[in-house]
């Protein structure tokens, strides 16, 4: 045993015991230069115990796979120290209570605690699962979990020195010994992974919320209702996944898990019962796509079986239903499960531009999604063609500004920049949008910028690269007859505005007089060319073709000077 | 009433301690012929689980030897037996479980105890998976087994034949000196001449079936503690022959 006061290393002064397990214990100690507390663990090394060397060895290989991990809900390792008697490692000294002192003194805790607890433990499993090799911590149960005073918790004692290694299958063990362990954390042959956790997870949540510890009578995980009729449906349903006895049977990743926490409500009987007509209509289709997805994925991992299942499903339903705020939920819910895959941002921005129309309302859950997903979706290999169509989902349709009176063309033009300015930039130079990014982009800058340029009087030099853009974008378009009417119109529009306002300016930077006509021409020739099948088309096409008289004389006029 | 008692124990193949406890006392009394005998497995592997079985056995050895001649005569004696064996079972659990805190070690015991009277009536107390039997024309397990494979059982989600080698078969839902809250089991009923009980450990029966078990131990023929005894003795080696790893104890009394 080390003495209190003892300063080991030079630098930890030891200040007193706060925990002892059989063979190790857990002291206090100040840091003497950084003057602040860490926990330090002892292992005392007793080379004749074979059982102590397996202690001791297991204590060094789990500090080692500690010190590599960071994040909120672990205590950090800072430091190793071994000498020929002991091993101390020193990490972050974790204040408050642990969650079976919480449930002793308290009893159960409210569901809302309880669900964000669960949040926080499932993203720290999460993070653990999702090292290589994935890390299983085996061991969760509320004696090991944390409730700092700041309202977080910490997840403890990865086992440095759990001594239960050298227990024998044959031996009598008692349930309560044991703790929440797993079916199969039984028999010693250790056929654990992520999905033990999840299972003790679920134990652990079930004894917060009902305060009823499953290894004491009646041994048994009753839902959680039948304890408290107040309790949510949904989370019972949770739990009672997770404690499925066979692992097959659980959530099969801590995400999957995450996933179902954030919207327990929606798996409450009330919920249900609104959503059974739409699942009805919707099953033969769900039954079909399982079968195909089964088909197509079964080579891969168990873990991420489930995701892509649930992802594809979603994906397959939202494009087979027809209603639009269904469509975008489950587009939005497969989102949440795969926020990398841009297949199914991208279908939100199809039924977004459905109508012509993408609204304010539309546009605040596009960014809601895409702000909290960024990061990862910008690591996707198709990031940048869905940038490029939600570029072209602002630019042609964003509905913020616009009012009978005044049109909104420089504001969609702004919101759109960025969007094309990464495709530009996290696209191949091959891809055959890259180009018309890069032209939008420009043309949005320009326009962005021009007021202000014209008034720092820093304006010339500007024109003649936006009307080598212009037109362009007036040839590509030209050249896709299948583009949208009001993708069309929006460039016709742009090109015989931009004539009109610019004439002069595009021939004082050097633009002749046969290349602005045949822009126009170009573009007349197009407008002429469309057919509006909308009022919202027609009465563009209506408005364009009355400004083109206005623009073939601002031609003239600048070149007749 | 007059009882044949026979019993045997066995440190079994594989572990170097035999961490089961038995005890066996007959006496006469005021009330005639009473037999008394306690089957404890103490477990805990390398950490001094004879200790427990040792400890429970003899709690209830003293309890029958001092406290149980000054209950004989009342009135509510089933009570005041099933009433004393649970203080002695809360007060072990405890004792064990104090003993294990200090040494920072866990350590636990099943714990089945059996009381017959002249007038022909048994009481069992029982924690664990240890179990007694009655057998006469043919075998009746009295106790039931606080185990996590036998609540799947009972509960449907497990056959007698997937318990049998489910992973979890040596997990128990209680025992003394592990359990925070401790429910033992308390029974109690009539024996005539010619019943046989045996008392015996979980080892002594996962690799043998119940017929051999009536076969060797057959009350009809059964004359003297001798043969009885060689009975107990030759299961246990069958036992073993079959590759049972853990301790194995069995004890038989016969009402003649």
């Amino acid at each position: 045993m080390t003495a209190i006061n003892k300063v080991i290393d030079d630098k930890y002064e030891i200040l007193k015991m706060i925990g002892q397990g059989g063979m190790s214990k857990v002291y206090l100690a100040m840091d003497r230069r950084l003057n602040k507390q860490w926990a330090i663990k002892e292992v005392t090394k007793n080379d004749r115990d074979r059982n102590n060397v397996h202690v001791v060895q297991s204590a060094m290989a789990e500090a080692n796979m500690l010190k590599r991990l960071d994040h909120p809900s672990l205590p950090r390792i800072v430091d190793i120290i071994e000498d020929p008697q002991r091993i101390y490692v020193v990490m972050d000294y974790v204040e408050g209570e642990s969650l079976d002192k919480v449930l002793s003194m308290y009893g159960a805790q409210t569901q809302e605690q309880v669900i964000n607890w669960a949040k926080q433990l499932c993203g720290v499993l999460n993070y653990l699962h999702s090292c290589t090799p994935p890390i299983i911590y085996r061991d969760m149960k509320p004696a090991n979990v944390v409730l700092q005073p700041n309202g977080n918790i910490k997840l403890l004692d990865f086992g440095i020195a759990r001594e239960y290694k050298d227990q024998k299958i044959e031996d009598t063990v008692s349930l309560g010994t044991k703790g929440y362990a797993a079916p199969e954390q039984f028999g010693g042959k250790g056929q654990t992974d992520v999905r033990t956790d999840i299972y003790c997870l679920g134990v652990t949540l079930y004894h917060l919320v009902t305060g009823h510890n499953p290894c004491e009578p009646p041994y048994e995980l009753y839902p959680i209702r039948q304890w408290n009729p107040n309790l949510s449906g949904g989370l019972e349903r949770i739990i009672q996944k997770c404690t499925q006895l066979n692992p097959e049977d659980r959530y099969q990743s801590s995400a999957e898990l995450l996933y179902a926490l954030e919207r327990y409500e929606t798996f409450d009987d009330a919920y249900r019962q609104r959503q059974k007509k739409i699942v009805f209509l919707q099953s033969f289709l769900t039954v079909a796509a399982i079968l195909f997805i089964g088909a197509g994925f079964l080579s891969l991992g168990l873990r991420a079986r489930t995701n892509n299942s649930d992802y594809e499903n979603l994906i397959q339903l939202a494009q087979k239903t027809t209603s639009e705020t269904d469509t975008e939920r489950l587009y939005i819910s497969a989102i949440e499960i795969k926020p990398s895959e841009a297949e199914a941002y991208r279908g939100l921005v199809n039924i977004y531009k459905a109508d012509a129309v993408f609204s304010i309302r539309e546009e605040e859950a596009l960014t809601k999604v895409l702000r909290t997903n960024l990061s990862e979706l910008r690591d996707s290999s198709d990031y940048a063609d869905l940038a490029f169509q939600i570029g072209k989902l602002y630019w042609y349709y964003y509905d913020y500004g616009k009012s009978d009176a005044t049109d909104n063309q420089i504001t969609r033009m702004k919101s759109s920049i960025q969007w094309f300015e990464d495709a530009v930039l996290f696209g191949s130079e091959n891809s055959e949008y890259h180009q018309m990014a890069t032209i939008y982009r420009d043309i949005g800058m320009f326009n962005r910028d021009i007021v202000i340029n014209v008034q720092e009087a820093s304006d010339s030099g500007k024109y003649a690269p936006y009307f080598n853009n212009m037109v362009q974008l007036l040839e590509m378009i030209n050249n896709s007859p299948d583009e949208n009417e009001i993708v069309l119109l929006e460039v016709y529009k742009l090109s015989i505005y931009s004539i009109e306002n610019y004439a002069r300016k595009f021939k004082a930077d050097g633009i002749t007089r046969d290349s602005i006509q045949e822009a126009f021409d170009n573009a007349e020739r197009g407008l002429s060319s469309v057919s509006a099948t909308t009022d919202k088309a027609d009465e563009l096409k209506a408005t364009l073709d009355g400004r083109l008289e206005i623009a073939q004389s601002a031609i003239d006029n600048a070149y007749s000077e | 009433m007059h009882s044949f008692t026979a019993y045997h124990t066995d440190v079994g193949i594989h572990k170097k301690i035999n961490e089961d406890s038995l005890s066996i006392q007959v006496a006469d009394t005021a009330i005639g012929e009473v037999v008394f005998a306690v089957v404890c497995d103490g477990m805990g592997g390398l950490q001094r689980g004879e200790l427990a079985s040792a400890n429970v056995t003899r709690a209830f050895a003293e309890w029958f030897e001092t406290d149980f001649p000054t209950m004989i005569l009342d009135p509510n004696l089933q009570d005041k037996i099933f009433e004393k064996w649970a203080e002695i079972i809360s007060t072990q659990n405890r004792v064990i479980a104090d003993y294990g805190a200090l040494y920072k070690i866990v350590l636990g015991t099943t714990a089945s105890v059996l009381l017959m009277l002249e007038s022909g009536k048994f009481f069992i107390g029982h924690v664990g998976d240890s179990r007694v039997y009655c057998i006469n024309q043919s075998v009746h397990q009295l106790t039931d087994d606080q185990t996590v494979v036998n609540k799947e059982v009972k509960n449907g989600r497990l056959t007698i034949e997937q318990a049998e080698s489910d992973p979890r078969r040596n997990v128990l839902l209680q025992c003394v000196g592990a359990s925070p809250t401790l429910v033992p089991d308390f029974m109690f009923g009539d024996f005539s001449v010619g019943d046989m009980f045996l008392l015996c450990s979980d080892g002594f029966r996962h690799e043998i079936s119940l017929d051999e078990i009536t076969s060797h131990l057959n009350p009809a023929i059964t004359r003297d503690e001798e043969s009885m005894r060689n009975a107990l003795v030759d299961l246990i080696e069958l036992n073993k022959q079959r590759g049972e790893r853990d301790n194995i104890t069995a004890l038989a009394i016969l009402v003649s």
